[in-house]
């Protein structure tokens, strides 16, 4: 699942019309969710973001190969190319001064920067400034490792020069400078979930064969785990551990009988380990 | 700019997976604290390294301790961090650890992690993370040990938690490690290492207080649980070159994983050593099966399961390990395959053996 985090409606385009998202009810911003991605629109500014970030994760409960992207237009000073984007690899919050740190793991198209967060419109940046990056991260990381928690931020402008009013960015153009970037976007965080390595579990196969060992020895949470372990082994060992429990069974002569009581469930479960170590 | 043979430097894995998407390079992204910008071993490193990316950080923990890190990935294309080191220097030696009869052992640690991703390393239960933290103010270690040698003299492992051979064309750590020990005759230091890094070793001075320390496992099992490091022919070259140079040189038995064929492959392990090794020179041999401490152990069936670390070991007051009669079983089968090598007092055992079997 992809969970995309922007702070006004026009970020948000590219997204809704690359999926098709319903609305969802919220406290705070606004959400919209499909079968493949969650869209939180947040509103300007830290406070917004982290709080609407936070109701997010406690709604939609995060999976261990889920990917929080934080897109957004963002100040720059010269030196960074109008509507170039960049892979964020460093945020600093103003107010508090704390740095954070997304871990990009995958090799990238797009340039790198340091972003720094203002609670307001930053007139002069000295590097990639907006006003919910440190607020993302910090709220998201509570439920996302470091490598799977991204930022990208398109330059939109250059800070204001003194004595000149700030320019102003319609919302098209806000819509048009995340959109060309969009797909580039997409496909490097989707590419990247190819690379986390898998969940270590038990095979469907080892899984039925753990129930089914667990309900004849009557176990116990810890004989539980103590099984799964043991079959996990077998499984590494032999790459299918349901044949050495059955050769097991056989000989103890269990094989098709009914559940044990737990004491000698706790007997046999010793001799299980014994077995696993020939 | 590290090895694992001669000159060779191993490749990581990088190749793109389904959907296009591929790792960063090795050692292409580096964090650099604030503070060990004023060392010049910073500047020669960052040269080494050609970074794609050097991102300034305020302290290596920043980087290194975050939460949740996917240290298995991070070990196909780790980042450098380059940091100062702060007290404590010295730390006393692990329980689990032989110290070869001496008396006051130590390690210390001036690179965290290692290039090399052997599955059952203790390192992935000991650090949260898979890069490479580099300590460039090695004169604070040296000044710490110098206080201590005053007191009394020391044996210290100063590639336990990496492979400072390994890294020495990147670091040049072990120069400046020899050049303090050979000032310091009543210093000990124990270099270990998986690699074959032949060039920096023969590099470096032959010193009688300088043991390079090789680990050896049968090729089969090096080459399905020990990633990225030299082979055993590499390694036991490595070896058979020190020993020729006239250095002192202790082979590392350890740890002897146990598998259904364990005497098939370590009777062949053995045979090849004393085919390919005059024996009677090394320095010592070490000799332990694998053991491990249970909060490690835990950590790394979490993170990474694999084929040694899933294995149903014996809880002994916190430390995993095979059964006891296992244990007995194969450091004994050890034993008798080094008998006659060299002298039983320069074998070490990481348990006692019952009398007479060695």
């Amino acid at each position: 699942m992809l969970w995309f985090f922007t702070a006004i409606q026009p970020e948000a385009v590219p997204v809704l019309k690359t999926f098709s998202m319903e609305r969802e009810p919220s406290l705070f911003g606004t959400f919209y969710r499909s079968k493949e991605a969650v869209l939180v629109i947040s509103g300007s500014g830290p406070v917004s973001m982290a709080a609407a970030a936070a109701e997010a994760l406690s709604r939609f409960p995060a999976g261990p190969a889920d990917i929080a992207v934080n897109l957004g237009i963002c100040g720059a000073p010269a030196g960074y190319p109008y509507a170039q984007c960049y892979r964020i690899h460093k945020i600093t919050d103003a107010s508090s001064g704390r740095d954070f740190y997304p871990d990009l793991l995958a090799a990238s198209d797009f340039g790198e920067a340091a972003l720094i967060t203002h609670s307001a419109p930053c007139a002069s940046p000295a590097t990639l400034a907006d006003m919910e990056g440190s607020a993302f991260f910090e709220t998201v990381a509570k439920a996302f490792s470091p490598d799977r928690i991204f930022l990208y931020k398109i330059v939109s402008d250059h800070g204001i020069e003194a004595g000149k009013t700030a320019p102003s960015l319609t919302p098209q153009t806000v819509t048009e400078l995340i959109g060309n970037a969009f797909g580039g976007i997409l496909k490097e965080v989707t590419a990247y979930t190819a690379l986390l390595p898998e969940e270590p579990a038990l095979n469907h196969e080892t899984e039925a064969g753990a129930e089914a060992l667990c309900t004849l020895l009557d176990a116990s949470v810890t004989m539980r785990n103590d099984i799964r372990k043991m079959l996990l082994y077998l499984q590494l060992r032999d790459g299918n551990a349901t044949e050495a429990v059955q050769r097991f069974l056989l000989a103890e002569g269990l094989d098709g009988q009914k559940p044990l009581r737990r004491k000698e469930g706790k007997l046999v479960l010793e001799r299980f380990r014994q077995y696993c170590l020939l | 700019m590290y090895s694992n043979d001669s000159g060779n430097t191993a490749s990581f894995n990088s190749s793109p997976a389904a959907g296009g998407a591929s790792l960063r390079r090795a050692f292409s992204r580096v964090y650099v604290e604030e503070t060990a910008y004023a060392y010049p071993r910073t500047e020669r490193i960052l040269e080494k390294l050609s970074a794609d990316t050097v991102i300034k950080i305020r302290d290596y923990k920043n980087i290194f301790n975050r939460p949740n890190q996917a240290a298995a990935l991070q070990k196909r294309a780790p980042a450098v961090i380059l940091a100062v080191l702060k007290p404590p220097f010295l730390y006393p030696g692990a329980a689990v650890c032989q110290d070869f009869g001496e008396r006051h052992f130590y390690y210390t640690s001036c690179v965290m992690n290692c290039p090399y991703d052997c599955e059952y390393c203790y390192l992935q239960g000991m650090y949260p993370s898979g890069d490479i933290v580099i300590f460039v103010n090695l004169e604070d270690i040296f000044t710490e040990i110098t206080k201590v040698l005053t007191k009394h003299p020391l044996y210290v492992c100063i590639s336990f938690d990496t492979d400072l051979p390994a890294l020495e064309g990147l670091t040049g750590f072990l120069k400046d490690w020899a050049e303090f020990a050979r000032n310091n005759p009543s210093l000990l230091l124990e270099v270990r290492t998986k690699s074959a890094a032949i060039q920096a070793i023969s590099a470096l001075p032959v010193l009688p207080n300088m043991i390079l320390a090789v680990t050896v496992s049968p090729e089969p099992l090096r080459s399905r649980f020990e990633h990225r490091t030299a082979s055993l022919s590499d390694r036991l070259k490595l070896v058979r070159t020190a020993l020729l140079e006239g250095r002192p040189v202790r082979l590392c038995f350890d740890p002897m994983i146990w598998t259904p064929d364990f005497e098939t492959l370590y009777g062949e392990l053995f045979q090849t050593v004393r085919e390919q090794l005059p024996a009677g020179k090394l320095r010592d041999v070490s000799v332990g099966t694998f053991r491990i401490s249970a909060e490690y152990l835990k950590r790394m069936r979490k993170n990474r399961p694999c084929l040694v670390t899933a294995y149903p070991y014996t809880n002994q007051d916190g430390i995993y390990g095979y059964e006891p009669e296992r244990v007995q079983a194969m450091l004994g089968f050890a034993a008798k395959q080094l008998e006659g090598m060299l002298p039983k007092e320069k074998i070490f055992f990481s348990e006692d053996l019952p009398k007479g079997v060695l």
